[in-house]
């Protein structure tokens, strides 16, 4: 009894606390994005968010949000749109309000477990050479592996090897080394691994920037009646010698239509236009034509009906050298990108999908 | 400013997290002193003098590198009637060992009950339906529209079971004739599985015909990646229980690898509750259970589709036709204790466990 006295006033400290560091975070988001807008707005060199406009914002974020402390993010989209246009998600509402109840935590939790991506979607995702669970090495299908076995087939193997660390986000812990060079004992053993082969990406995707695995970012949404849908497509791509295509690591995108056209542009991760060529590769964007790039959206949604438990899910998908479709990664925390729902958005204009 | 109040925040919620450990720790050795005092009440003897004291305290100090797990250990000695070195203190594995080898973080889906079947296929008992983020799904997770599912539950004409996935000790659970299914009853934020009402194994019915009674079957994943059973148990409801949980009033019975029941039930303190169920007259030791080397593989192949956890407490009916099938398994806690002291210990000579590390 004394113990559930005290496991419930623990309980109530820290929800009250979990609280406060949401608003604190909510802040955070608030804070970042004014500071992002007066950047848009130094490099455009025009503003668009008057009074009139600031004000149209902020009945929009009470009428909908119930709150008009949500207006900056909405001020943010509108310096990087050119216009406010009714429907876009603040972001801070997103984070903290919306996502956690269409994607409950103890649900996306899963998504974090790379190991386990084979074995739910099957060949959709990046056969691992190895998975290193629990301390032992096993095989895709899940056969325990001895250590020698693995360290003989990757000696053979011969090429560049993936070896990511479980439970890590954007591109952290993640090793590509030559097979020979691996080393078994470097695994930490509480930790889960998988060690996947290097992709070579499709020739096009390549010259596009052959430094970074270049990746479709594509995002499904879990509709009431059990359909899924595509909110948006884009493609991801490294600049200045960087090896990761991640936007917060200085990559850009470009944006894909319904029926696979590229945006003319390119973005960097603050909506502002970079150019329709590579900035170093002078590849020209409007020339990039995925293949398979429809049969790539239907695999998405067939894996996401694979997993229901979560409404939204980010994809991230690379093509291979063969034009085969990967996927690398699903994201059920934090699924969505708000700057392209700020450039080629609202996406959830829809009142029934909060 | 913001990053220091996180940094606060997360270190705050460690030092609570560590406040509940210590807290729950010391609040089960209470209760293993009052259960150690109800034991002595009920034999009428004490088998934990000073000098057993004393042994107890020196093995504890060895093994756990503290005295201060001996309440348990001597709750263990009365129960058992004499001290056997070997056994793990429930405080130790609840607190200590099991979050090392089952991490919570994989654990959470264990208590996904309706991933079940997509998991262990068809081990699992097949669901009739799936209640997913508001939407019906059929096995296979098809969606399927609610008109059609009344049609076919009304069609099916037979008694089904309801779950709420995050409902445990069968709590949640409802039991009612398809026809009588009310689709508004179910709460569009809570996932469910609907199952079809399993009738049980002759034999089991007959030693309790009340209630599903289940094994316990517990597994442990070996470092090197095999997997061994660890202890099986029949748990059996008593009197006008609809469960077998032990918590809810069920007993117990033992199995041997080989699949022998022993002699005697016992209760959830360890006490024998005698030879014969107690409302049925049902003779424990003719309890025979022909797929029982079938069951202990199931469980063993299945421990393998999931690796993420070492100990796993499967709970497996035996259907008419006889065949084992999954009703839940549990990896966030696999339940121990009662079962250390009677049957086990378990880990005696399993140094491996003492060596799990922590996920930073």
């Amino acid at each position: 009894m004394l113990r559930d006295y005290f496991e419930n006033i623990c309980f109530q400290a820290a929800n009250l606390i979990k609280d406060i560091i949401m608003k604190s975070s909510m802040l955070r988001y608030r804070s970042m994005a004014h500071k992002d807008r007066r950047i848009v707005v130094r490099k455009k060199g025009t503003s668009v968010v008057n009074k009139q406009v600031k004000r149209s914002i902020k009945e929009y974020a009470l009428q909908r949000f119930g709150s008009k402390a949500y207006w900056p993010s909405l001020a943010l989209y509108t310096e990087m749109r050119g216009q406010f246009i009714k429907g876009w998600l603040p972001i801070d509402y997103e984070r903290y309000i919306w996502e956690p109840k269409i994607n409950p935590p103890v649900y996306s939790n899963i998504s974090e477990m790379k190991t386990f991506d084979f074995m739910l979607f099957g060949e959709f995702a990046l056969k691992p050479l190895f998975l290193f669970i629990s301390g032992n090495f096993y095989s895709a299908e899940l056969e325990v592996m001895k250590v020698s076995q693995v360290k003989s087939f990757l000696y053979e193997y011969n090429d560049l090897i993936v070896v990511k660390e479980e439970l890590t986000m954007g591109g952290k812990s993640v090793r590509i080394i030559h097979s020979s060079d691996f080393k078994p004992e470097e695994l930490k053993e509480p930790r889960n691994y998988v060690i996947q082969p290097y992709v070579k990406q499709f020739k096009m995707l390549n010259e596009l920037y052959p430094e970074s695995v270049n990746t479709l970012r594509i995002t499904t949404h879990l509709k009431a009646n059990g359909s899924v849908g595509i909110k948006f497509v884009v493609l991801r791509f490294g600049i200045n010698g960087s090896k990761v295509d991640n936007l917060d690591f200085g990559g850009h995108y470009i944006y894909f239509n319904s029926e696979g056209k590229p945006s003319n542009t390119a973005y960097d991760k603050l909506g502002i236009e970079v150019g329709e060529r590579h900035i170093n590769t002078g590849y020209l964007f409007s020339n990039i034509r995925i293949p398979k790039f429809h049969k790539i959206l239907d695999l998405c949604k067939t894996a996401h009906k694979k997993f229901p438990y979560v409404h939204l899910i980010g994809w991230d998908i690379c093509i291979n050298d063969l034009g085969e479709p990967k996927l690398l990664e699903w994201n059920a925390f934090r699924p969505g990108i708000n700057i392209v729902d700020a450039n080629f958005g609202p996406f959830w204009a829809e009142d029934d999908v909060l | 400013m913001i990053k220091t109040i996180a940094d606060k925040y997360f270190r705050f919620v460690i030092v609570l997290k560590k406040l509940i450990k210590i807290f729950s720790i010391k609040n089960s050795r209470i209760l293993a002193h009052k259960y150690r005092k109800q034991v002595i009440r009920k034999n009428k003897r004490k088998v934990v003098n000073q000098y057993v004291k004393r042994i107890i305290k020196e093995y504890s100090k060895h093994r756990f590198g503290k005295k201060t797990y001996w309440p348990y250990l001597a709750l263990y000695t009365e129960i058992r009637g004499e001290f056997i070195k070997g056994w793990l203190p429930y405080d130790y594995f609840r607190y200590i060992l099991l979050p090392r080898m089952n991490p919570p973080e994989f654990c959470y889906i264990s208590e996904q009950k309706t991933f079940d079947h997509r998991l262990f296929g068809d081990f699992a008992i097949k669901p009739l339906f799936v209640f997913i983020s508001g939407m019906f799904l059929d096995a296979d997770f098809k969606f399927i529209d609610e008109n059609k599912v009344k049609k076919c539950l009304s069609d099916y004409d037979n008694t089904i079971v309801i779950k709420e996935e995050t409902g445990t000790k069968g709590k949640q659970v409802t039991i009612i004739h398809s026809s009588e299914f009310i689709l508004d009853k179910l709460n569009r934020k809570i996932n469910y599985i609907i199952q079809p009402y399993i009738k049980q194994y002759k034999v089991l019915e007959d030693l309790h015909p009340g209630s599903l009674n289940t094994f316990r079957v517990t597994t442990f994943l070996k470092t090197e990646g095999s997997v061994d059973i660890k202890f099986v148990v029949l748990r059996f409801g008593v009197d006008d229980s609809k469960v077998d949980n032990i918590s809810s009033g069920g007993q117990y019975i033992y199995f041997d690898i080989s699949g022998k029941p022993t002699e005697c039930a016992y209760d959830i303190k360890g006490f024998k509750t005698g030879n014969r169920h107690k409302n049925t007259g049902y003779v424990f030791s003719k309890i025979n259970i022909p797929m029982f080397q079938e069951m202990l593989e199931k469980c063993k192949d299945a421990h393998k589709k999931y690796p993420y956890v070492r100990l796993v407490g499967w709970d497996v009916c035996i259907t008419e036709q006889g065949e084992p099938k999954l009703v839940e398994w549990n990896a966030d806690n696999p339940g121990f204790w009662f079962w250390e002291v009677i049957y086990g210990p378990f880990w005696a000579n399993d140094d491996q466990i003492l060596e799990f590390k922590y996920i930073n």
